[in-house]
């Protein structure tokens, strides 16, 4: 077998370029997974905080529902897709053409923490009727 | 005035303060990383109707109220003051309730029924801790029509 040996003459250098390389790769890394997590949907909606839920699984056809409630008027309105739902009947209508042969459907809810608990409720008797059963609540990590 | 010929000068690329700038922005991001903000999923399922030929087994289910005012309770039982969102009480209570359930052979479910003003947070808070006590049936009791 041959064996390389050093001999004084020969000139160890360090090498910069794959250095270099690594380093341009663990910063992609790092902004990748920083602007992955960018908030999507709603602005407007503070969503609550729950530090045991659990990473969205992305798999599944849902429908993404924003709940807004408007204290003056003790009422509440729901954007799916930027279109925007005042009546519950429409969005089960919407829902339940939606998830029409669609065994794992579900929707996800985004609603402001401050948001009264009956609205929800509301909401979820709509999917309910439109024969969704499969609902997940979205929270934040932390604050 | 003195000029400077920029072809007497010996132009280099500059490996150092490149690194110190990759090193600046690794920092940078692996900083940030930690305080990002992601949104993550609470599960739960509502009822609804099932077509079956084999016997339905009756799940054990535990119904957790929540008031307008915070107040959580099970069995007519107060759980954890209404400011504290990790909920400890209830959770262990809900670890109890599940390892019951699984030494009887039952499935554990949790109903929660929240009054109509109860703050969403809170609904929250309880399916966090049901997160938490690792107990997957999660239901909602509907509000009665007006």
């Amino acid at each position: 077998m041959r064996v390389r040996k050093h001999h004084a003459g020969e000139e160890l250098e360090f090498q910069i370029a794959p250095m270099v390389d690594v380093l341009l790769v663990v910063l992609v890394f790092f902004i990748m997974i920083t602007s992955a997590s960018v908030l999507q949907g709603d602005p407007d909606i503070v969503l609550p905080v729950a530090s045991d839920a659990t990473k969205p699984e992305k798999s599944k056809a849902e429908a993404v529902l924003n709940l807004h409630w408007v204290t003056a008027g003790k009422s509440g309105f729901v954007t799916m897709d930027k279109v925007r739902f005042d009546k519950l009947d429409a969005l089960g209508k919407k829902l339940a053409a939606m998830s029409a042969g669609k065994k794992n459907f579900r929707v996800v809810i985004r609603a402001d923490r401050t948001l009264p608990a009956i609205f929800v409720q509301r909401v979820l008797g709509a999917c309910a009727d439109a024969g969704v059963s499969d609902t997940v609540f979205t929270a934040l990590n932390h604050d | 005035m003195r000029v400077r010929n920029i072809h007497e000068e010996n132009l280099q690329f500059q490996i150092a303060p490149m690194i110190d700038v990759i090193f600046i922005l690794i920092l940078f991001f692996m900083c940030s990383a930690g305080a990002v903000k992601t949104e993550n999923h609470l599960v739960s399922s509502l009822p609804g109707t099932a077509e079956s030929d084999s016997p339905v087994e009756i799940p054990d289910e535990q119904v957790i109220a929540i008031t307008n005012a915070g107040k959580v309770l099970l069995n007519d039982r107060e759980f954890d003051s209404s400011s504290a969102h990790r909920m400890p009480e209830l959770r262990a209570t809900l670890g109890r309730f599940l390892e019951s359930s699984k030494a009887n052979k039952t499935e554990a479910m949790v109903t929660i029924a929240p009054e109509a003003y109860a703050n969403y947070q809170r609904v929250i808070d309880v399916m966090n801790a049901c997160a938490a006590a690792r107990i997957k049936n999660v239901s909602f009791r509907m509000e009665a029509e007006e």
